[in-house]
């Protein structure tokens, strides 16, 4: 590692150490609060436990099926493996406990503080808190099972026909469509009388935030019984968890043993079966040939790769699935509730934030390392080391602005938030997603490492995950600084009282300007890194 | 045309290469030798532009590499130790890449790439994505890319390594011919001697980082005091013989 970067990695370090903190502070600071309003509180705990539960369950799933089907078939580190004298088992099974360290360790940093705030506040013993753990790892240890499970059938899947990833991208085009112009379901019946206490209790408490047929719900399930006194039910939830995981580890164990070397052989074989050899020629630019000839190659070879290809598909699962979820938010929880509308104005913008900065590590991260050793090709061009940079993040920044627009404009829609909201949302994500495009591109360069070519692996490593929490950290920021507008424009419209809107000015100002300060900073600091690296 | 004035770089405490001038003239094939980790790919890739020099400056053509790098990567071509290519790419559009990176235009680049196909025997794998070559036929393409920008300064990193007999010695005969004919400046660097002994013009042996000997096989042999002697018995004493030269089984 280089001067520079060591001088770099520092205070990298310490602003991850912060974030942790932060998060710890925060959510200490939550749950708190909550547990001070009584049994609204108590039960607004146990649901919010249980939604973050299903939504690390499932991330976890997404993460290693992407990282699955990568470093099951395409790395060469596999292929070597495989070469060896040792039993196909054997190197799956160590394949499969480094996917999944890779791909659930991220969740593992995040729900720590999380969970440690949360056995504070309820101000647990050792042996609940041990109970707490267990079910948390059985929890990530069969999401990882799944995963693995999953990524192993769908990269068989998709090496039946170089067409079918193609077609299910369509399919997923279509249902995205779909939900975009069907009409929205009528839910505004379903709200209690927001004047009786315990109507909103007993509404609170029947809210579905998960099914108890998903594992999240059996760990919350778990988890209350034994705070509860009933030690049975707390085994009986247990039990099936572990249960599930030993069936999981069981049915992979024996697909491995009886397919893997079958489908890694099908799967490499699937690459020469598929190639067609057409004359195919670089593009002819009237002029900046060097930009359009470079995000050519680029785009050209974003589309030839597979693992690119997987990543995308399960990125738009990912975002049809966070489409589905917001539609079956109710119309009066968006238009008539000011609380309801406040937090799920935040809701949407963190869950915005968190699609976009996924896409950011996938993509955008691993941008130049993923130019590999193939790199000398441009590094000797007689181009500036500045325009490589540019002609590699200028398509990719405006494709991201331009999604952020898109999916903050249908999201405030599904969401039916006022003008005013939409529009200071909007100026928000997009203020937003430049930073974390920015971050990501700035950290990718300066950490880049030419000698991995798995992107997925890419984004699992140390930086990326670092890069993960500054951006958590600084959305969180900038719900802080909407939270004063947001706050007085739905407490005037409550009260039908005035509306200052001067605060929405101000708080557009400071995010915008910061975001454009933030982005220079990195700008300059990337390139000044770029020009001076050795190759 | 190529000139280094005292060139080091440094890797923390480790010096790589150490204070090296060297002038060589346009249509000269200069060849770089010296052992494993001796400070070559180091050299070369300062000149390339891929690295940054500690202290010294490197002029091509009167550009400085790392100050006007555009001007003076106009005028190079740089073969690597490693023949890389982008994996998804054809090997046409590998070559039509490095066109559009020199704004050649179109037709140029059109009628380049069919005569270094020709020269090279490669047309049958011009249209197969770059993964599916051999080491010997990536190092033919890396050629052609670096043929088809007609450049001033060529630089290559061993030369011959995967490449078969035929095309090794169509390799040195279009060196040696553009070279004399094109007063192209070739510096190469490389481990077969018997390359250097044969078509360079100079040879410069460089021993941790330093540049030991500079000249022509006589001005070497004066060096060594060795009237007589070959280039790999002139090479050895330069650098020293192995200490052990068996192997107990």
């Amino acid at each position: 590692m280089d001067r520079g970067r060591q001088m770099l990695f520092v205070p990298f370090f310490l602003i991850a150490v912060l974030f942790v903190w932060a998060l710890y502070f925060v959510s200490l600071r939550v749950f708190g609060f909550l547990l001070d309003q009584g049994q609204v509180g108590e039960v607004l705990i146990r649901q919010t436990l249980t939604l973050t539960l299903t939504m690390i369950f499932f991330l976890t799933i997404m993460s290693t099926t992407i990282n699955a089907i990568s470093m099951l078939f395409r790395t060469r580190e596999t292929e070597w493996l495989l070469a060896q004298p040792l039993p196909t088992l054997s190197i799956f099974i160590y394949k499969s406990i480094e996917i999944s360290l890779y791909s659930s360790w991220i969740m593992l940093l995040l729900a720590g503080p999380i969970y440690s705030a949360l056995g504070v506040v309820l101000k647990l013993s050792v042996s609940a808190a041990l109970h707490l753990v267990l079910l948390l790892v059985l929890l990530i240890a069969l999401a990882s099972v799944l995963g693995v499970l999953l990524g192993l059938l769908l990269a068989r899947l998709l090496a039946v026909s170089s067409q079918l990833g193609k077609f299910i991208l369509l399919i997923i085009f279509l249902v995205i469509g779909m939900l975009l112009f069907m009409p929205r379901p009528q839910q505004s019946g379903l709200l209690p009388d927001m004047q009786s206490f315990t109507s909103i209790q007993i509404f609170m408490h029947d809210l579905r935030s998960s099914s108890p047929y998903l594992p999240g719900s059996w760990v919350t399930l778990s988890f209350y019984a034994q705070q509860e006194g009933n030690p049975a039910e707390s085994c009986y939830w247990l039990l099936m968890l572990g249960s599930t995981l030993l069936m999981g580890i069981e049915v992979l164990l024996l697909a491995a043993n009886w397919k893997y070397r079958e489908f890694w052989w099908y799967i490499r074989s699937a690459d020469n079966r598929q190639k067609k050899h057409r004359v195919t020629h670089m593009g002819r630019y009237p002029f900046a040939r060097q930009m359009f000839a470079l995000a050519e190659k680029d785009r050209k070879i974003f589309l030839r790769s597979p693992s690119q290809w997987i990543q995308t598909l399960m990125l738009l699962g990912t975002f049809t699935f966070l489409v589905f979820i917001l539609r079956q938010v109710p119309e009066r929880f968006a238009a008539m509730e000011a609380l309801y509308a406040t937090i799920l104005t935040y809701i949407s913008f963190m869950a915005v934030g968190y699609f976009f900065t996924t896409i950011a590590l996938r993509f955008l991260y691993p941008a130049l390392s993923l130019e590999g050793k193939s790199f000398w090709f441009l590094l000797a061009a007689p181009i500036q080391r500045a325009n490589l940079l540019v002609s590699k993040l200028a398509p990719l920044l405006i494709t991201m602005l331009g999604a952020a627009l898109l999916v903050s404009r249908y999201v405030g829609r599904l969401l039916n938030q006022p003008a005013e909201i939409m529009q200071l949302t909007l100026t928000a994500t997009l203020a937003a997603v430049s930073v974390i495009v920015m971050l990501t591109f700035a950290v990718g360069t300066i950490w880049m490492n030419i000698k991995e070519n798995d992107p997925a692996k890419l984004s699992s490593g140390i930086p990326a995950i670092i890069t993960t929490m500054i951006i958590f950290g600084y959305l969180l920021l900038v719900v802080m600084a909407l939270a004063v507008p947001f706050d007085s424009y739905f407490q005037a419209l409550l009260a039908n009282g005035y509306y200052d809107a001067s605060l929405a000015a101000s708080a557009t100002s400071l995010i915008v300007g910061s975001a454009l300060a933030a982005d220079l900073i990195l700008w300059f600091t990337c390139q000044h890194m770029f020009a001076r690296k050795d190759f | 045309m190529l000139t280094l004035t005292h060139v080091s770089k440094n890797f923390g405490k480790f010096t790589a290469v150490h204070d090296i001038s060297l002038s060589i003239p346009p249509g000269e094939i200069f060849g770089f030798l010296g052992p494993n980790g001796a400070g070559k790919t180091t050299t070369i890739k300062l000149i390339a532009g891929l690295m940054k020099p500690s202290e010294g400056s490197i002029t091509i053509d009167g550009h400085d590499v790392h100050r006007d790098p555009v001007q003076a990567k106009q005028r190079l071509a740089y073969i690597p130790d490693e023949p890389y290519l982008y994996e998804k790419m054809t090997g046409r559009e590998c070559l039509e890449l490095i066109g559009n990176l020199r704004n050649i235009s179109t037709a140029t680049i059109r009628q380049r790439i069919n005569q270094l196909v020709d020269l090279f025997g490669i047309d049958q794998y011009l249209d197969q994505y770059t993964e599916d070559y051999s080491h010997g036929t990536r190092q033919k393409f890396v050629f052609a890319s670096a043929f088809l920008t007609r450049p001033a300064l060529l630089l290559i990193d061993e030369p011959l390594v995967g490449l078969d007999p035929q095309h090794a010695h169509l390799v040195k005969t279009v060196l040696r011919q553009i070279a004399t004919d094109n007063q192209v400046t070739i510096f190469m660097s490389t481990h077969t001697l018997s390359v250097a002994q044969e078509i360079c013009d100079r040879i410069g042996i460089i021993h941790e980082g330093k540049l030991v000997a500079c000249g022509n096989l006589q001005e070497l042999q004066q060096l060594a005091h060795d009237r007589d002697g070959d280039l790999e018995e002139l090479y050895l004493k330069l650098t020293g013989n192995l200490h052990r030269e068996s192997l107990v089984w």
